[in-house]
Formats: C-alpha cells, structure tokens, sequence
C-alpha cells in the first residue's frame, strides 16, 4: 500500500448531497476575505496613508495663498482631498474585482453555491467601510488644519453619509468597469483617465467663477462639484438645501444608473 | 448504480460554430469517466455547461437530478469544480484560501480551520501555509487548488485537465486523490489530453472532438479498435518512410510522417512479419520502438474513418 494514497486519501463519510448555505452567511464569509485583504498593510497605504499626505502636500504648497485670500485652507480643501481619496478607493475595489476575476476566484465563486446577491453586497460593504475610514482618518488630519464640523452631531453625521454614499456610488460605476473589462492594463488606464479632469474641474480647489467662462457650466455641473460642495454645506459653509440638492441629486442619479449597470454586467460575466 | 450526471443531447452554439453537438453522457456515482480530445474539442464547454458557467442551446443535463438552468444553486452545492488554471486568491496564504471556501461551503469558522489544517496536510503544503499564494510554485498551487476543491466532501468531482504542466509527484498524489474520492462514492468527470491518464484513472472513456463524441468504452476497448500495440519506425530518410509505408499500405491505420512509419498490431510478436515485409526492399530503419498507442492515434483511428467516408 503506497503512503502516497493515504495521504491522499479525504477521509470521512461518502460526501452527502450539498445545499447552499444561505445569503446571510455568504456575506459574512465574503466581507470577511474583502475586510482582511483591504485592511492589510498595502490597502490602509491607499485608503489612510495616501490621502493623509495628499492632505499635508496640498497644505504645505496652498494654506499659505488661500489664507492671504482670506479662505481657511482646512475647510475649504479637507472636503476635496476626502473626495479624492474616496475616488482612489473606488479604483483600489475595482482593482481588486479585476484580481478576482484574473486568479479565477470569480469563476470559482460562480461555480460554489454563493447567493449571487451576497456577492455584491460583500464587495459594497467592504468599500462602504473603507470609505468612513478614509473620511475619519481625513476629518481627523483635517482638524488639525482647521476643520470643523460648524453645525453640530446631525449635519456631521450627514456629512459621513454623503461620503460613504459617494464611494459606494463611485464604486458601483468601476466595479462596472471591471466586469466589463478583461484586459488589466487597459482596466487601470480606464479608472485613472477621468480621476483627475473630474477632480480639477470642480469646485474643489478654485471656486467656479475663477475658471474661464466656458468652463464654468461644466465645472458647475459636475458631480464632483456638488458632492464637495454639499460636503462644505455639511460641515462649515452656510447649510442650506441650495447647497446641498445637486450633490444628492448627482448620488441618487449615480447610485441608481451604476446599480443597474453593474447588476447588468454582473449577469453577463455569470450566466453566458 | 445511481447517475450522479447524466446529460443528453447536450448542444452549444457560439454564433456560427458548434462548440457541441447532441453530447449525451452518463456518469454513475463513484465511477470515474475520462473525457478525452484534443484542444478545442468542447471539453470545457461541457464542464462550463456542467458548473452553471454556460447556458447550453439545447439538451437536458442533471446532477443529483438537478437542474442547472432551474436549480443552480443546489447544483453548486453538489460540485467540486478544479479549473485547468488555479483557481486561488493569490494575496492570502493557503490557509486562508482553504478557511474561505470551506467556510463558503457551509463549515463553520473553527471547523473550517480544522479542515484547512487537515488539507494542506494531505496535500503537503504544511511547509506554505502561511505564504501568500502568489508566491507559491506553480505544482503547489495546483496541489492547493485540489485542496480548495475537496475542502468540503461533495459528491460530484469535475476536473478539467488537472495534471496539465504538473511535476510527476503531483501528478501522483492527484491519481491516488482520485481514486480514493471515486472508493468513497463520488463521481469524476476529468478531462485529458493524455491517454495515460484515463488509461491509470478511468473506468470508461469519452472521446470527443469537434462538439462531437467519437467513441465511448473502457480505455481497454479503445485501444482495441485502434490495435492495443504501436510498432514505430523510424527511417533514415522521408523517402524510405514512405516507402516503408506504401510497402505495408494493406495494413489498417498506417501512417507516415517526416521520417517516421507508426504501424498498428494486435500482438507484439507481429513486429517480426512488420520487419520481414521491409526486409531486402534496401530500406534503413534507424530505430524500432514497441508501444501502446497515443491519444492522437487513437484519435487518428478514430477520425480517420469518418474523414475518408466524407471524402469517398
């Protein structure tokens, strides 16, 4: 009897008929492997480390310009490096989306009993959590820089929500992306072309009536300026429905079409 | 004997092409079926069919009874499916890809470590457990993936060419894991390029090519119909091949090509009557070897026939 059959061997009873464990349990399962991997080492460098020297970068070379200007850097720009660094953890989950599906992970998901829906929502929570905690670690680092939160626990609050929202909603739209995508290089070239005009044509570092006038409707327009803006609405602008409508409107609008994108994309990478 | 799969009438279509062809199959519990053909044949579009990958045109399929179209999750439950690629997370270690996917398929947390150590044990990985995936060597992974995939006992096994560009070890340890999973009552489906393999590991064989299933029988029966034993000569030259070739064209399924003449026999000792037809025809033979036929003779075999009918 060779050692090698013993070793080979899985002992226990002839396997019994299988059933699915119930989407409440796969989503456990899966966040769980989401969790671990996005808080390891390399992901806290994109989700805290970088957006935190984005920060102290900006407050270095602007702080001085703005004040002179008579705008308090911290809450002015501590709501714009937040966006950006939530739009990093958009690309940082669509990245990883991609790693599944080249290592095979995806297929052998698709191929375990694991409700569909838990996979999705696994893949959301764990952005939704990296999301409040690059807005935290950004609020805190931003405090320091003289940001404060002017309108007490409930627009505070609000604020973190909007964040996780617009993370999740920007999530949705890579993670469409991702599944629509098979070439990886191609992939990473596609999330980072539209980071960085959606981030300078906003209100985010000059106010719109500063840019050339026919950039001014796009700029006031843009989904990036009203979740920044309603951002400032939310911590130390003036709060008022004005200033926050088009920032929720840009995120009800966004999360509903990159929902039924992704749902779409999903179906089609899952059943051919 | 139960049929743990059975399909019938399986067709897939990509837009012109036929990937298969009214493939039926039967695979009782606890018996291991080689699927056998060359690349392109349809083998892993059968398997995607199988896993719930891909909708097929036509045709039923069940496992366990189930359905895949209807019932896809009861029909996941019941697969181990191995890839012809591993199929891991390459940035946790094998300990944490057995936890997750035992964990996936039911176990609970503790049970579901208990389960890894035990695997990456068996499957001699004790040494990685630790390391992340992606720097594993190439064998190990493969070794892991099977342990991924036999995490949970189920009581159907698909394996879609599993020793494909694996060390002899590993090839090894994966026969004896298959055939101590078909003793405990699980039914295989592997597909393979070698004959060796299902030769070792199959109870019958399907050959298919083309969407379609040329032949199905013990690998016994197959290399009955092609002759069990392969006379191969090699000549000194593509003339003489030819002409060796043409001396002995009355005999079934002889072919030549560049400088060698593979002829088919029943019996060994017939290599003497081979050697006596060539003999003082001033033909030089530079080597003779005796071996059981390879997969693509049987395959020529196989083919041949149907090609020479279309052409006829």
């Amino acid at each position: 009897m060779s050692t090698t059959s013993d070793v080979a061997a899985v002992p226990g009873a002839p396997a019994l008929p299988g059933r699915p464990a119930g989407r409440r349990h796969d989503f456990r399962v899966l966040f769980d492997r989401l969790r671990v991997r996005s808080f390891s080492r390399g992901g806290l460098v994109a989700t805290v480390v970088q957006p935190l020297l984005f920060l102290a970068v900006f407050y270095c070379t602007f702080a001085g310009m703005l004040d002179d200007q008579g705008i308090g850097f911290g809450r002015f720009v501590t709501p714009t490096v937040l966006v950006q660094a939530l739009m990093f953890v958009a690309i940082g989950s669509a990245t990883e989306l991609a790693a599944d599906r080249s290592s095979g992970v995806f297929s052998r998901l698709l191929t375990s009993p694991v409700d569909m829906r838990a996979m999705g929502l696994a893949h959301l929570a764990v952005v939704a959590l990296q999301g409040l905690l690059s807005s935290v670690a950004i609020v805190l680092a931003g405090h320091l820089a003289g940001f404060r939160f002017d309108h007490g626990a409930f627009a505070a609050l609000g604020f973190f929500a909007l964040a996780v929202a617009f993370t999740v909603a920007l999530s949705l739209a890579t993670a469409t992306i991702a599944l629509r995508l098979r070439n990886l290089e191609a992939l990473s070239a596609v999330l980072h072309l539209p980071y960085l005009p959606l981030l300078v044509l906003s209100t985010g570092f000059v106010e719109a009536d500063l840019f050339p006038g026919w950039l001014r409707p796009v700029v006031a327009a843009s989904p990036v300026s009203g979740v920044i803006d309603a951002l400032r609405a939310l911590s130390t602008a003036e709060l008022t429905w004005g200033a926050t409508l088009p920032g929720l409107a840009w995120l009800v609008g966004l999360l509903a079409v990159f929902s039924w994108t992704t749902t779409a994309a999903f179906r089609k990478v899952a059943v051919r | 004997m139960t049929e743990a799969i059975s399909l019938s009438g399986l067709t897939k279509r990509f837009g012109e092409q036929t990937a298969l062809d009214r493939v039926s199959l039967r695979i009782p519990a606890g018996s291991v079926v080689g699927l056998l053909g060359p690349n392109g044949a349809g083998k892993t579009t059968l398997i995607n069919c199988l896993t719930t990958l891909l909708r097929p045109d036509g045709g039923t399929i069940r496992v366990l009874g189930h359905d895949p179209g209807s019932e896809p999750s009861l029909v996941r439950a019941n697969i181990a499916v191995t890839g012809q690629f591993a199929a891991l997370d390459e940035q946790i270690s094998p300990r944490e890809n057995l936890v997750f996917f035992g964990r996936l398929l039911g176990l609970g947390r503790g049970e579901a470590r208990q389960r890894a150590g035990e695997m990456l044990e068996r499957f001699e990985l004790g040494e990685a457990a630790y390391t992340p995936v992606g720097y594993l060597s190439g064998g190990m992974r493969r070794r892991l993936d099977l342990a991924v995939s036999l995490v949970v006992p189920r009581p159907v096994l698909v394996l879609d060419e599993p020793t494909t560009g694996l060390d002899p070890r590993s090839r090894k340890l994966l026969w004896d894991m298959v055939r101590a999973e078909a003793g405990r009552g699980v039914a295989v489906l592997l597909t393979t390029q070698y004959l060796e393999e299902a030769d070792q590991l199959a109870d019958r064989v399907v050959v298919i090519d083309k969407g379609r299933v040329l032949a199905d029988g013990s690998s016994d029966e197959l290399k009955r119909d092609v002759g069990g034993i392969m006379c191969r000569l090699t000549m000194t030259s593509g003339a003489d091949a030819e002409a060796a070739r043409h001396s002995l064209g009355d005999l079934p399924g002889v072919t030549a090509e560049g400088d060698k003449v593979a002829v088919p026999m029943s019996r060994p000792e017939d290599v003497a009557a081979v050697l006596g037809r060539l003999d003082g025809k001033g033909l030089r033979i530079a080597d003779i070897e005796v071996t059981r036929p390879t997969l693509d003779e049987v395959f020529f075999a196989l083919t041949e026939p149907m090609e020479k009918e279309a052409t006829r």
